[in-house]
């Protein structure tokens, strides 16, 4: 239903999204997740003809967005729950979006009633309005045209813990019955709860896509298994494992071992070294995001070739470049969970 | 908003089929642009203080000729002064009509909503003369029963001269108005910009251009294309007869109403809607 082939915008020699191609099937909800700037708004953006695109295409139906008649009728469109006039109340938002789709006013007050703005809060002018509420009347206006097909950019964006629960089963219900839905965030629990299917995009490229299980999987390979230990002795442990070539960071009350927790057992085993907790760190897609886009991070443009150093040399007399911030590392292993 | 009591709703409908629906009718875009002229605070004060603010001038007129003994006046005093009052309002409110949907950024929505730009803007175009025709109306309803007073009351000759050119002449002349204040709106985009280039167009150039007209005759030869006021003062007046009448009325036009509204549309058509 929407498909993005070879997308990629450029401001000025910045480029902002990078030959994206992807596509959202109808009776699914595709999570399209990454980090601040990214690139997710410029491509929703791009979909809803509000920016021109450098190169590529982005369909919606077959059709780009532009040749849509009626568009509101058919795409539901939440890029910025912010952008509307704040002298307006929320009944009168709703209404000029029902008047210019040629619907009946009665939708206004359906609408209101399914994302639980009560007849005082839609009276309110916008301006006055919370985070969440705002939040809310932008759900109510995208769905407001009974679309085929849902573009929300962080939907979740300021709602409350019911709320996102709430929408969480809005949108599945949704796309049960048949509609697209492609979402943004950069809150990855919140997406893995939702999509059917995930995105994951970093620097303008699209660097990992597929379902949870399956992005999990796709990366155990790559991946080198790490361990957490604590025993009575954790500093004759870490002699032990290091004799074994393992690479060990002591921690406050743990040791992370870069090993099979089995490797790890049967060290401490033949030196007796009495084991108090042995884990192996189960990688979470948490650490597959921030993997994949540091990752990128690194391959900054302009390529360089293989074998070159990631961070150009500084120049001399400099102190050296800082590490990542922990826990944004590649290789950072995780706390035990 | 953590009741959990408040989120059951009606579910959405299932999905339409993707059948095309019919496209949105350009009556339905006009008609929603001028209720967006009047859903907000600013925009329906805008329009009552116009309103209020030709009533209180006509009424002042109205004092000044019942308190006067000189004969001779006519209905056209009572209209053609307000022209120039007008002008300056009915540009205002047209540049607001643009402009607000980029300063409140409903720009997004409103293209979301209907991707053809141009659409959207000769909507507004059209709903920026037909409130100025409202204005109109105004002005000469409340002309007519100041001068139905003031021949009431002092009786001494007053003159019905209204002629058809007076009353085509002044719409015309508000309309270049518009068009000049649409075509700064447009290119510029910016609310306080557009509403403070409009006097620099219509007062300060032409005073400039007078002035050093004063001095340098041959530059005032000239510079009289460039005048605003003075050109399209024989409109007002329906008096556009020689030559060098419409040549400067093509010129002004071209200028100060033609190129701004040529660099608007592509601007819009090109600007990435924030
Ligand atoms: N008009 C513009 N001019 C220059 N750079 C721009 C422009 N619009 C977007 N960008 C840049 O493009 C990049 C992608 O921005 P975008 O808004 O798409 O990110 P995002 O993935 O939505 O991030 P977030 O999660 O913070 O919303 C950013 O670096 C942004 O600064
Ligand atoms: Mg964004």
């Amino acid at each position: 239903m929407i498909s993005v082939e070879g997308l990629t915008r450029t401001y000025g020699s910045f480029v902002a999204v990078d030959d994206v191609t992807f596509a959202c099937r109808p009776g699914r909800v595709t999570g399209f997740l990454g980090p601040n700037g990214a690139g997710k708004t410029t491509t929703m953006r791009v979909l809803v003809g509000l920016t021109p695109p450098s190169r590529g295409r982005a369909t919606i139906g077959g059709l780009e967005y532009r040749d849509i008649q009626n568009p509101g009728r058919h795409v539901g469109v939440l890029l910025d729950a912010g952008a509307q006039h704040g002298g307006r109340t929320g009944r009168e938002i709703l209404t000029l979006g029902a008047l210019a789709m040629g619907l009946p006013t009665s939708r206004v007050e359906e609408m209101l009633r399914l994302v639980s703005l009560t007849p005082d809060e839609a009276a309110r002018r916008l301006r006055h309005y919370s985070l969440g509420m705002k939040q809310r009347l932008g759900i109510a206006h995208a769905l407001l045209g009974d679309p085929q097909v849902l573009i929300l950019d962080e939907p979740a964006n300021g709602l409350d813990p019911a709320g996102i629960r709430w929408m969480r089963g809005l949108l599945k219900g949704y796309a049960d019955r048949g509609g697209t839905v492609l979402l943004s965030s950069h809150l990855l629990h919140e997406v893995e709860q939702i999509a059917d299917e995930m995105i994951l995009i970093g620097h303008g490229r699209i660097v990992a896509r597929g379902d949870k299980k399956s992005l999990l999987e796709s990366n155990r390979g790559a991946r080198t298994a790490t361990t957490t230990v604590v025993s009575l002795d954790n500093t004759r442990l870490a002699e032990i494992l290091r004799e074994r070539g393992l690479a060990v960071t002591p921690g406050p009350a743990a040791l992370t071992v870069a090993a099979e927790a089995v490797d790890v057992g049967r060290a401490a085993a033949e030196h007796q070294v009495v084991l108090t907790d042995l884990r192996s760190v189960e990688s979470g897609l948490e650490d597959l995001f921030l993997e994949l886009t540091s990752a990128t991070q690194r391959d900054g443009r302009p390529p360089r070739g293989p074998g070159q150093p990631a961070h150009g040399r500084p120049p001399q007399g400099y102190p050296p470049p800082p590490g990542p911030p922990p826990g944004y590392g590649p290789q950072q292993p995780g706390a035990p969970r | 908003m953590t009741d959990l009591g408040r989120h059951p709703g009606p579910p959405p409908q299932p999905p339409k089929p993707p059948s095309g629906s019919a496209g949105v009718p350009f009556t339905r875009w006009v008609h929603l642009e001028l209720r967006k002229s009047v859903d907000t605070l600013a925009g329906f004060w805008l329009l009552v203080v116009i309103a209020v603010l030709l009533i209180m001038i006509e009424g002042f007129f109205l004092l000044v000729g019942l308190t006067s003994d000189d004969a001779g006046l006519s209905f056209t005093i009572f209209t053609q002064p307000m022209a120039y009052v007008l002008q300056p309002l009915v540009a205002t409110l047209t540049i607001m009509l643009v402009t607000s949907e980029w300063g409140q950024r409903t720009a997004m929505v409103t293209f979301a909503l209907e991707p053809r730009r141009t659409r959207v803007l000769l909507a507004k175009l059209v709903a920026a003369f037909t409130l100025t025709l409202a204005l109109i109306l105004i002005l000469f309803v409340v002309a007519t029963v100041c001068s139905a007073l003031l021949e009431a009351v002092s009786g001494n000759g007053f003159e019905w001269d209204l002629g058809p050119g007076d009353v085509v002449g002044l719409v015309l002349f508000e309309a270049i108005a518009v068009l000049i204040g649409f075509g700064l709106a447009t290119s510029i985009l910016n609310t306080p910009g557009a509403i403070g280039a409009f006097p620099v167009i219509a007062y300060a150039i032409p005073s400039g251009l007078g002035l050093v007209g004063l001095f340098w005759e041959d530059f005032g030869t000239v510079g009289r294309f460039l005048n605003l006021q003075s050109s399209t003062n024989p409109v007002l007046t329906w008096s556009v007869d020689s030559g060098q009448d419409w040549g400067r009325l093509v010129v002004v036009l071209l200028v100060w109403a033609a190129v701004p509204l040529v660099l608007g549309q592509v601007r819009v058509q090109r600007a990435e809607v924030k």
